[in-house]
């Protein structure tokens, strides 16, 4: 008569290491079982395992056999036989060999058991497996440790469906619907049921708070799997209605909804975590700042508002605000909203008079000057930011990107001598990118001032650091001085041109056309010229007068066939058509015509995609 | 098509284009990298420009004068008329995963049509409806492309899920049977006619698969039984198109299938600059198929590397025809042969552009190689089965 041992088992074994923990220190370790051999079952050992690992299974297993007739109790015998047997696919010799340990066995050995229904399996024999898995659960139908090895046994053969079966039938026979929740969950996740999956991971959520982490990052894994995240999503919404008490749950409800990028519902769920508990408004705050790095803005700022309205006069609130203002910024950079913006300059500004001591006020100061310079044109208030910046930071970054943006605005009203000291004072002091930057200014500072030969002479001085835009810059007021300085030994031509492009540089398009269109009428057939004909064309598109600008880039491949701006003209030819005039048959021809003239431009690509788009749109 | 050519990848979808609208394309082997050769039909100039591509017209009389050179004696050149475009398929699940197939860029890039099917469509018959075939980075032994370690992946999972549950429908409890049942259907297919092109892994595992298809080569890990002992012994190499006297690789860790993938070259040599495959000259006349395949612009390619870098020379069987090798390493980057009616050709490598693309990265821009000699010679092989079979001369 056998008896069950498994409970047993543990419990012998807890006490025996809790007894073994204060010997531990000078005890030598037992002799193993191969230890224990005595020398020929040892030698004759030893050799079955080199005819084991030299693939001779035959003779390995007349050995083993033998070993084992003989000293049966011996563990490693028995496995070693039953592993050589399973490695060249003796299943039936297998099933014998673990009947025979059963029988001599007076105890249960729910792992043999398992083990002989998975032989059956490998064997080819599924309804015999499936009658000795289905005997052992019946026969310690209470036994949760069984439900676990036949679990196992099953999932080593990939039995997935019916491993399920198994720990849900010991739930039930059990009578705890807690039981094999990370198990379940894990088997639902590899069957593609999520729903399921996430169901067991929020009952395991449910009876244990402190599960969240596990849970998100079991769940984070899976969710990458198709609608997966959908799933996750509704069943955790219905259990947040059915169980509103447990926080844990909402707490992983909107996280949910951000990996889907739903931030409206999961601020809804962040507020009402922020409700249920002693706040600190912290929450709400990094969602509002996650919020806007996704580009949800509404949400975000509604986010940053609860913040300050909730939290007046703590740390947490001052954040919020330059959070928002923050916030506006982005949003009116990607939007191009000229209503953000002024909404960014106020919140800067009423940040910077409320909180002047602020460890962010440096940085709160740039934006406000960047605003004033490259979004308002407000120069005086630009300069007198940057001014204070420049003087305040002198040694800093900032205060080096500040002098750098004064040099800016002394070239913008025209005050070429100050900006060209400006640049040049900064290119000696600043480091890296910024330094190159500079030089490249204070050789355009010349360049406007007529001087190219200085303008010449820097330019080859620059070699390092230069990002892609300066290094693109430079080549190309190089390539203009190097080739088209015209017969005019006093450069009259190219210094009006100068001057067309600052007046360009300086958002003055009509003043620029209007020199554009005097440097022509003087010096017509100069080499220059087509590049002032191009400059004018797009001083009227800026201007916002398309027609004139549609003939002025119509008529340069005309008047210059061997201009190397005739792609360029071409392309905004075809853009005017396409975008002012309505006319997209007319684009799509200009364009085709671009292509095939010009198929060497480095606008192809571009021509490429408005060809597809307006063919795909039926043109 | 030689090194004036501003689009080289292009330009093979722009002959497929032609071949849809019913017009004719000569392709001009050994002649300038294989040229192309049409007629000026409406639409065409706008076509090429729109696609990027160089093109030179030539007159009446220049063009008989082009031809007759071509198919004089004097020069190793040749034409070959093509004139229905292939119907293309490629062999690949609908689960995305974390790599990219170096044909599906190209015949992306090239803007040439195809189809995607996977194991349902070839045991249902879908192959029937296809003249070119590309398999791309399966693994046929049943292993999961022996990507042990990422086995908890997501994606992992899910491809070991959906090919359990394919073969379960298909009546196996294991998928390496459902795989090659798969793999004996496509050298049917290809037995019958069809065209195969395989990358990567897609080759020797397809192989491995046919010649194992009495045993059992796949690890404990993989199916949860153990390999045939006498597995190496009840391999049957007859059954497989291009490889003989291999041995599988039983460690279910070991990110190989086999001794026939020579792996990346040895470590100073790996660097794209002096790691290199030669292609063999071909007679364009005698030899048409094996001129087509090695079409290019230049005679030596970068080499890259791959779950199956480059077959060892002396595990290919004989009657098969190497087309490109590594030099002084006895090593095959690319191979072609016949099997009933249809042929086979395997390309070793993962992707022509990527020296050594890892799991996660980002897929190649072919837009940034467009001149690609290594892609050339994919797109090569979707060209050839329009060929016009003609008499060779005697």
């Amino acid at each position: 008569m056998r008896f069950l041992t498994v409970c047993c088992l543990c419990v012998f074994v807890f006490v025996d290491l809790a007894l073994a923990q204060p010997q531990r220190v000078n005890r030598t370790p037992p002799p193993t079982e191969e230890e224990q051999l005595d020398g020929h079952a040892a030698s004759r050992y030893q050799l079955a395992l080199g005819y084991l690992r030299g693939m001779q299974f035959e003779r390995a297993i007349a050995i083993l056999r033998d070993l084992y007739a003989e000293q049966p109790e011996r563990k490693i015998f028995f496995d070693k036989l039953k592993e050589a047997y399973v490695d060249v696919k003796r299943y039936d010799d297998a099933v014998a060999l673990l009947d025979d340990a059963l029988t001599r066995s007076s105890a249960v050995q729910p792992e043999l058991e398992a083990e002989r229904a998975q032989l059956f399996y490998l064997g080819g024999d599924e309804p015999a497996a499936m009658e000795a898995w289905t005997a052992l659960l019946r026969s310690a139908p209470d036994t949760e440790a069984v439900y676990r090895v036949v679990y196992a046994s099953m999932i080593q053969v990939r039995l997935l469906l019916q491993a399920i079966d198994v720990l849900k039938q010991g739930r039930r026979v059990i009578g705890n619907t807690n039981l094999f929740q990370a198990e379940l969950a894990q088997l639902y996740n590899l069957t593609g049921q999520h729903e399921l999956a996430t169901q067991e991971y929020l009952d395991l959520l449910s009876i244990n708070e402190r599960q969240l982490n596990y849970v998100r990052s079991r769940l984070g894994r899976d969710l990458e799997q198709d609608g997966a995240l959908e799933d996750a999503i509704r069943i955790t919404e219905a259990r947040v209605v059915s169980e509103p008490g447990l926080r844990q749950l909402r707490d992983l409800l909107a996280w949910l909804y951000e990996q889907a990028g739903s931030f409206e519902q999961a601020f809804e769920e962040v507020i009402a975590l922020e409700e249920d508990t002693d706040a600190s408004g912290q929450g709400i705050y990094q969602f509002a700042l996650r919020a806007a790095e996704a580009d949800a803005f509404v949400v975000a700022g509604r986010a940053f508002q609860s913040v300050i309205e909730g939290y007046p006069g703590v740390d947490i609130s001052i954040d919020a605000r330059l959070g928002m203002a923050d916030m506006y910024r982005l949003q009116a950079e990607k939007n191009n909203n000229p209503e953000r913006y002024k909404h960014a300059l106020e919140a800067y500004e009423t940040f910077l008079k409320d909180f002047p001591e602020h460890p962010q006020t440096s940085v709160v100061m740039a934006r406000i000057g960047a605003l004033h310079q490259d979004v308002f044109r407000d120069q005086e208030a630009a300069e007198r930011t940057l001014t204070f910046l420049a003087t305040r930071y002198a040694n800093s970054s900032i205060g080096h990107q500040a002098r750098f943006d004064l040099g800016r605005l002394a070239l913008a009203n025209g005050n070429l001598n100050k900006a060209g000291t400006i640049f040049a004072r900064l290119a000696e002091q600043a480091d890296g990118e910024l330094a190159a930057k500079a030089r490249f200014e204070e050789a355009m500072t010349h360049f406007y001032a007529g001087n190219f030969a200085e303008t010449q002479s820097i330019l080859n001085s620059l070699r390092d650091n230069m990002d892609k835009e300066t290094a693109n810059d430079a080549i190309e007021v190089g390539v203009l001085l190097m080739e088209d300085p015209g017969t005019d030994s006093t450069n009259s031509a190219l210094i009006s041109y100068a001057q067309a492009l600052l007046l360009f540089r300086q958002h003055k398009p009509a003043a620029t056309a209007r020199v554009a269109q005097d440097i022509l009428a003087q010096w017509g057939q100069h080499p220059i010229a087509d590049d002032v004909r191009f400059l004018r064309a797009r001083a009227l598109l800026i201007d916002n007068r398309p027609d004139e600008a549609m003939m002025a880039f119509g008529e340069l491949p005309l008047i210059h066939p061997e201009s190397p701006l005739l792609d360029r003209s071409l392309f905004y030819y075809a853009e005017i058509l396409e975008t002012f005039q309505g006319d997209a048959a007319g684009a799509l021809q200009a364009y085709t015509d671009l292509l095939t003239q010009y198929p060497g431009s480095l606008l192809v690509n571009k021509v490429r995609e408005r060809i597809r788009a307006l063919r795909s749109a039926g043109v | 098509m030689d090194n004036d050519q501003s689009d080289h990848l292009k330009a093979y979808g722009a002959v497929y284009w032609a071949l849809q609208r019913g017009e004719p394309v000569d392709w001009l082997l050994n002649f300038r990298g294989g040229a192309f050769l049409t007629a000026d039909f409406p639409g065409l100039r706008n076509e090429l420009a729109l696609r990027g591509i160089v093109h030179e017209s030539l007159s009446g009389t220049a063009t008989a004068r082009l031809v007759a050179e071509v198919e004089s004696d004097r020069a190793n050149t040749g034409l070959v008329r093509l004139e229905t475009p292939p119907r293309i398929a490629v062999y690949a699940p609908q689960q995305t995963l974390p790599w990219d197939d170096a044909v599906l860029l190209a015949l992306e890039y090239a803007e040439v049509p195809y189809d995607m099917i996977y194991d349902d469509d070839v045991l249902g018959g879908a192959l029937s409806a296809y003249d070119w075939l590309h398999l791309h980075h399966e693994d046929f032994t049943g292993q999961y492309g022996k990507f042990y370690q990422y086995r908890n992946m997501p994606w992992y999972i899910e491809q070991q899920r959906d090919a359990e549950l394919a073969a379960h429908r298909h009546g196996y409890r294991k998928v390496s049977h459902l795989k090659l049942l798969v793999a004996q259907t496509i050298k049917q297919y290809v037995g019958e006619g069809g065209f195969l092109f395989a990358m990567c892994s897609g080759t020797d595992t397809y192989d491995i698969a046919l010649a194992a298809h009495a045993t059992d080569i796949v690890p404990s890990e993989y199916d949860g039984d153990p390999i045939n002992p006498n597995a190496i012994g009840e391999l049957d190499y007859s059954a497989s198109l291009a490889f003989e006297d291999f041995r599988p690789s039983f460690n279910a860790a070991e990110y190989e299938h086999s001794d026939i993938d020579a792996g990346p070259p040895p470590q100073q040599l790996q660097n794209p600059a002096l790691d290199y495959f030669t292609l063999f000259e071909f007679s364009a006349k005698w030899d048409p198929v094996p001129s087509m395949l090695t079409q290019n612009h230049v005679g030596t390619v970068k080499g890259f590397v791959g779950q199956t870098t480059a077959f060892r020379k002396h595990l290919i069987k004989p009657n098969v025809v190497v087309l490109a090798e590594v030099p002084q390493r006895g090593e095959v980057k690319y191979l072609h042969g016949s099997y009933g009616q249809g042929t086979f050709t395997y390309y070793a490598g993962h992707d022509p552009e990527d020296y050594q693309h890892y799991v996660g990265d980002p897929p190649t821009d072919l837009s940034l190689h467009q001149n690609s000699p290594g892609y050339r010679l994919i797109l090569n092989n979707i060209l050839f089965p329009a060929a016009r079979k003609k008499k060779q001369k005697t």
